[in-house]
């Protein structure tokens, strides 16, 4: 085979230049490798994403509602393309820790009664669910807990409407409604400051006076998951 | 050739017109006979490339690179590759002003000898007015215009021109 002379050029000049040769094609690996590096981590985040929202049925649409009847739910449930509903109980309660002099705040979030089939489901990190009939016991929020080192068994005191509860932790959930958890007014997350626990709904309505065919409470929130796709 | 659009001059000078610059211009990673084979694989009607090299006198030379040869034998390279394409017109931008006189004087015989023997019409661009005494034709160009035009009745050979 006979190299014309061009092709022959650019082969001697690959030759004698194969220092800049080797370092452009190392520039070159790198940033290819830095692509599809970023690309995989990328890619695979975004599913790693739509598949934890998609395993603990994070909810598309929220709604916060002052108060509202119980029977307003089964609306919801009825408009088109709402694939599942729930209405919770959330309660903002003030946090009463022995080794903390500055104020803090906490979410009190009632848990999915459907069980499996609810929404915004926890995935628990350590202990267990509490007994939906107890009143005392609640799920903390996982940077909650490793910021005031609480583990399942541990007590836990908080302000809500006006009284001091005792509350005991039974577990350390991750939800996935509150992955970048802000308190009020906060710009930052600080979860020794704030966090969320979790627990039955009966102990919430009684402790709030909402037990009763219609919710009186301050905050019942409405949640759908709305379309078709996400709901196995 | 007014007419023609710049992708046609261009078309023209690779077909027509053979250039020697003052400065060689030769690929520094190819040898003398491969500088030349440049032309032959473009060109439509080429010389082998072996032919030009010879009537330049470097045979013995051709597989050396550019920095291997003296600044008489490059020019001599240059003027092989420009009339391998078998030019109608052979355009030459002080092909000498590079070079001592005993070289240049054996550029120029290698021109005259190309002129010869190819036929091309030679043009060759000079401030060194000892060259003209080897052309058939000369003009004087000044301030953009011809000022002067003289016809050698008997021109030199280029071994008797001195500068």
């Amino acid at each position: 085979m006979v190299i014309s002379p061009l092709h022959r050029k650019v082969l001697r000049d690959l030759r004698r230049l194969w220092a800049h040769v080797l370092a452009i094609a190392l520039v070159l690996a790198a940033g290819v490798a830095t692509l599809i590096l970023g690309n995989g981590a990328h890619s695979s985040l975004h599913e790693t994403r739509a598949r934890y929202y998609d395993d603990y049925r994070f909810a598309d649409v929220f709604a916060d509602v002052t108060r509202a009847p119980r029977a307003l739910l089964g609306d919801i449930r009825e408009i088109d393309n709402v694939l599942a509903a729930e209405a919770r109980i959330v309660q903002l309660a003030l946090l009463d820790m022995p080794a903390m002099a500055e104020p803090g705040t906490m979410f009190l979030v009632s848990l999915p009664e459907d069980g499996d089939r609810g929404l915004n489901l926890l995935h628990l990190r350590q202990g267990q669910l509490p007994d939906p009939q107890s009143a005392r016991e609640v799920v903390v929020s996982e940077g909650f807990a490793a910021a005031h080192r609480l583990r399942p068994g541990a007590p836990l005191t908080v302000l809500m409407n006006g009284q001091q509860r005792e509350l005991r932790v039974t577990g350390i959930a991750l939800s996935p409604e509150f992955i970048y958890a802000l308190g009020l007014g906060e710009m930052m997350p600080d979860p020794r400051r704030f966090g969320i626990a979790w627990l039955p709904r009966p102990a919430l309505e009684s402790a709030l006076d909402l037990e009763g065919a219609f919710s009186k409470g301050r905050v019942l929130e409405c949640r759908a998951q709305a379309g078709a796709g996400g709901i196995g | 050739m007014t007419a023609l659009d710049e992708r046609g001059l261009t078309q023209y000078r690779r077909d027509h017109v053979g250039f020697v610059f003052q400065f060689y211009n030769l690929m520094s990673s190819l040898t003398a006979r491969e500088n030349v084979q440049m032309v032959t694989e473009i060109a439509r009607r080429p010389m082998s490339p072996d032919d030009p090299v010879a009537l330049v006198g470097l045979t013995d030379r051709r597989d050396h690179f550019p920095a291997q040869l003296s600044g008489g034998e490059q020019q001599r390279v240059a003027i092989a590759r420009a009339i391998a394409k078998n030019p109608e017109v052979l355009l030459c931008d002080e092909p000498t002003g590079a070079l001592d006189s005993a070289t240049g004087i054996k550029v120029l015989g290698a021109l005259a000898e190309v002129n010869r023997s190819v036929g091309a019409t030679t043009l060759v661009i000079t401030h060194n007015a000892a060259i003209r005494e080897i052309a058939d034709r000369v003009l004087r160009f000044a301030d953009g215009r011809i000022v002067e035009e003289t016809v050698n009745a008997t021109k030199k050979d280029p071994a008797e021109v001195s500068w």
